[in-house]
């Protein structure tokens, strides 16, 4: 992450269904430094996950955009989402007690 | 692992997760892709001294000072620096782009004053230099190499190379892609300023390398990203006069060059798409033409790019206009380099880079006739010697409009000899007539793009110099050669000879002092 620039934004989804439309939770954090380490509560019985971020750089609530809607924040999500964005497919993650790492754009 | 550990619960209750669904985050995925080998193109050029060019430089060593022995004269009016840029970081710990467009940007400058001629070389520092010399190998895909467990980028600045194009504009010194920013480098050490954002809201914009400027010093330029195609206007002061966006006829297609005329601009878009991040499962890239697409020709007007008009050709490859003017009658004539199909992007390019010969189908320079009354085209073939044309470049002071003269690099002969299908000589195509007048470097020469630097109180549109570079493989040196238009048959007039060689490059400009 850009160190204290801005919030971390993080929202989970449980299904393709759900995907980026209704999450099943979600959170705001201040940005800290630049590896930060969170726990994510609020998950039920949900099996496997797929969490997409953004760094809320100038805190206005929403993901940056240019006037084509290129993206202009870093963003990140679990699983592998390449270069381009996460689908449900690629972000997708097992729920197994291990740590679920997120690489955020450059 | 220095981060401190945050244990948070959740809270936010706003939904901000859908803005991630930004019209820009395509969906690609690769699965075992792998880049082409160094060793095989080390193998190939073994012998080969024409393909030292293509090893390029790498990023610990790549930096080049060094000071030109001068032959012939150096005229004394002639004070300035020229720049030029081209992919020139190509492989990395044995990786090997497949593709020549690939590589990262590397800016020449050449300083030219009283008869003596310094060089500088210096890879441009694009965070995806920074990024991959931290990583010690290549982690983003390019135009045509895909590679696996690439990171997410945020925009195309997280990929852009920096690499095809150098102008002075403005008071600033650009880089240019083709599918990002403009990056400012400093015009004296070459030191990486940044990527240029003309607004906060026009952040990764695509500002393409083919910017057009007026004898008035307004720059025009294209992008494109997706189904938006956008035109930049950068006052002689090197501000955002507008930007405009409309819809492509061709969303996704490669759109390279522009030219101007003096109300419109004019964009050719060749029957190709990019697909860039779409996965290739490891080998090179393919760039074939889309069956039964035209070559387009839009014309779009300067102040209001929704008044446009489509112009429907054959298929063919674009990547350079040559010039493009109005006439009384309203009409448009554009003159461009055209191939009959993709051969040279989608396999020329990548067999170079292999050390491989391919021969394709050679570009020929065309002029069409536009008619803006009737949206009716004419093309004609304008000049073909035989082999490959490529790097139009003309007066700097006419472009837009009626200019007489083009300078090409091509190929006629020597071709038995030769281990590629490369240039070898520059000329100049008289479009009135068709008629050319060259100058041959010879079996062992890779020539250049040559640019147009008008002479003090020129009054002839050839009453000019030509500049540009040759790689001399004998000397296995990288020559800069001045050349008289008006005598362009003679030969060059002045000579810089490098102490060493540098990567082949695409364009460049000269800025005078």
């Amino acid at each position: 992450m850009r160190p204290q620039q801005g919030r971390l934004m993080v929202a989970a989804f449980d299904s393709a269904l759900s995907y980026r439309k209704t999450p099943l939770t979600q959170l705001q954090l201040p940005a800290g430094e630049a590896m930060m380490q969170f726990q994510l509560c609020g998950l039920g019985a949900a099996q496997e996950l797929a969490l997409t971020l953004f760094q809320d750089l100038d805190s206005d609530g929403r993901m940056g955009a240019n006037l084509v809607g290129l993206p202009t924040e870093p963003w990140g999500s679990s699983g592998s989402p390449g270069m381009f964005g996460p689908t449900w497919e690629s972000g997708r993650v097992k729920l197994d007690g291990h740590l679920i790492v997120v690489r955020m754009s450059q | 692992m220095n981060g401190r550990r945050h244990l948070l619960q959740a809270a936010a209750s706003t939904l901000f997760a859908p803005a991630l669904s930004a019209p820009a985050l395509l969906l690609g995925r690769s699965a075992g892709a792998r880049p082409a080998d160094a060793a095989d193109f080390a193998a190939a050029a073994a012998g080969q001294p024409l393909l030292t060019p293509l090893f390029g430089v790498d990023d610990h060593s790549g930096d080049r000072d060094g000071q030109a022995r001068t032959l012939g004269r150096w005229p004394a009016q002639l004070r300035g620096r020229f720049y030029r840029n081209g992919p020139a970081l190509l492989q990395r710990q044995g990786q090997r782009y497949h593709h020549w467009f690939d590589g990262d940007g590397m800016v020449q400058q050449f300083s030219i004053a009283d008869g003596r001629v310094s060089h500088r070389g210096r890879l441009v520092r694009t965070s995806k230099l920074k990024a991959e010399r931290e990583a010690g190998r290549f982690i983003f895909s390019s135009v045509g190499t895909e590679l696996p467990d690439q990171p997410p980028a945020t925009g195309p600045d997280s990929y852009n190379t920096a690499n095809t194009n150098v102008i002075a504009h403005g008071g600033q010194l650009l880089a240019l892609w083709e599918g990002g920013s403009a990056y400012a480098i400093d015009p004296l050490d070459l030191s990486t300023r940044g990527p240029v954002s003309w607004r906060a809201d026009l952040a990764q914009m695509p500002f393409s390398a083919h910017p057009k400027v007026d004898a008035q010093g307004h720059l025009w330029n294209i992008g494109s990203s997706g189904r938006n195609l956008i035109v930049w206007h950068i006052n002689p002061a090197g501000k955002l006069q507008s930007v405009q966006v409309t819809d492509s006829p061709f969303p996704g297609g490669m759109v390279h060059d522009l030219a101007i005329t003096a109300s419109h601009i004019v964009v050719p878009l060749p029957p190709l798409r990019l697909g860039f991040g779409e996965p290739t499962g490891g080998g090179p890239r393919r760039f074939p033409f889309v069956p039964g697409e035209p070559l387009r020709i839009l014309v779009m007007h300067k102040d209001d790019i929704s008044r446009q008009r489509i112009f429907e050709l054959p298929a063919q490859l674009v990547f350079h206009v040559g010039n493009a003017f109005e006439t009384a009658g309203g009409d448009i004539v554009l003159s461009y380099v055209g191939a009959p199909d993709a051969s040279f992007m989608d396999q020329g390019a990548v067999a170079l880079m292999a050390g491989r010969r391919f021969e394709h189908p050679p570009s020929k320079l065309f002029t069409a006739e536009l008619s803006m009354a009737t949206g009716r085209v004419r093309r004609s073939l304008l000049s073909g010697t035989g082999g490959p044309l490529e790097f139009p470049r003309m007066h700097p002071a006419r472009i837009g409009l009626p200019a007489r003269w083009l300078s090409l690099c091509g190929a006629w002969a020597h071709q038995a000899e030769r281990p590629l299908e490369w240039f070898h000589g520059v000329q100049l195509i008289d479009t009135r007539s068709g008629r050319v007048l060259r100058y041959d470097y010879g079996a062992h020469a890779i020539a250049e793009e040559h640019i147009w630097i008008p002479k003090p109180r020129a009054s002839t549109e050839l009453d000019a110099w030509l500049l540009g570079t040759h790689f001399d493989a004998r000397r296995q040196v990288t020559v800069l050669n001045l050349l008289d238009a008006a005598h362009i048959e003679d030969g060059p007039i002045a000579q810089a000879v490098l102490p060493y060689v540098m990567p082949l490059g695409f364009h460049g400009n000269f800025t005078a002092l």
